[in-house]
């Protein structure tokens, strides 16, 4: 299925002591440098290179949204025409509370073919966004997937796959 | 909703987005801040013992990782609801799980070694819980993706 696998271009043992993440302590790429039988300048050089191939998005802390006042959020599933995506791509690129937009495969009992998630401060603020983006790109069909329950969020586990 | 104090909040948005690719990063960060390392690295701890700082990494891209991974929406009876969830959360490789509104009332997406894999394990989970429908929406392509919240 893949070309080309960048997973094997880096080194995987690099990824996978990369993927645990940093520790805090005053010299913490030290740790996973001795780890990897390398040096703190060598793996900052391999992230750097990471990062300016486009594998790696960011380096950074990653929060949660729940703890930073972002308490609602909601999955929208839209209708969009192929040739209008690129037009809802530019509605939803610059605003803030959505986080991920995603084309993704639709069916004929199940027409959805973009996937939105929306973060705000309450439900109604969400609902707001969503109604923004509705008018913007003048399309009413989608449908609203609030979360009832939790049942799991966490970090993929790459030494359990 | 939680507060922060204007350290706080200083410290979230560079860890997000200005992280140093340095020796000593929270140095740096402390430099930044104009306040002690020993200050800037207990504050980190106390975020993330918080809960608010889940970790401090690579977010890497799927293509990078090399796997294969899709999103599955399932249609299960109301009282096998319950039980569906511990099926699918039972897999490594299930990292979002959820029960939402509407007519598919699970949603969750899976990541496997290969495409074949994926494939394998979904018709497993599908033996198991013999939902009433699904659907398995694998991405086409990502319109955006942003990971960081700006306080």
């Amino acid at each position: 299925m893949h070309e080309k696998n960048d997973y094997e271009a880096a080194d995987s043992r690099t990824i996978r002591c990369l993927h645990r993440g940093l520790a805090i302590e005053s010299r913490p790429f030290l740790t996973l440098a001795q780890e990897l039988g390398t040096t703190e300048d060598a793996l900052l050089e391999v992230i750097r290179s990471l990062i300016a191939d486009g594998l790696i998005r960011r380096y950074g802390a990653v929060v949660r949204h729940t703890q930073v006042g972002y308490s609602s959020n909601v999955l929208v599933a839209w209708k969009i025409p192929e040739q209008r995506i690129d037009e809802f791509e530019a509605v939803i690129r610059d605003l803030p509370e959505v986080s991920h937009g995603y084309e993704r495969a639709s069916y004929a009992e199940w027409p959805y073919n973009v996937y939105t998630m929306i973060h705000g401060h309450s439900k109604d603020e969400c609902l707001g966004v969503v109604e923004r983006i509705s008018g913007a790109i003048k399309i009413e069909e989608y449908i609203l997937l609030f979360t009832k329950r939790e049942f799991k969020k966490r970090k993929l586990d790459l030494e359990e796959l | 909703m939680r507060t922060f104090d204007a350290l706080d909040s200083q410290l979230i948005n560079l860890l997000q987005h200005e992280f140093p690719l340095t020796k000593e990063p929270y140095r740096e960060l402390a430099t930044r801040l104009d306040a002690p390392e020993d200050e800037i690295l207990a504050r980190i701890r106390r975020l993330k013992s918080d809960g608010v700082i889940r970790e401090i990494g690579p977010i890497f891209t799927s293509r990078m990782i090399g796997l294969a991974s899709t999103f599955v929406a399932l249609r299960v009876p109301k009282h096998a609801v319950d039980s569906a969830a511990r099926i699918i959360n039972s897999y490594a490789g299930v990292t979002h799980n959820y029960e939402r509104e509407g007519e598919y009332n699970i949603w969750f997406t899976i990541t496997a070694a290969s495409e074949d894999g994926l494939a394998s394990t979904l018709e497993e989970i599908k033996g198991k819980i013999h939902p009433l429908d699904s659907l398995v929406v694998p991405v086409r392509r990502v319109l955006k993706l942003r990971t960081n919240f700006k306080l």
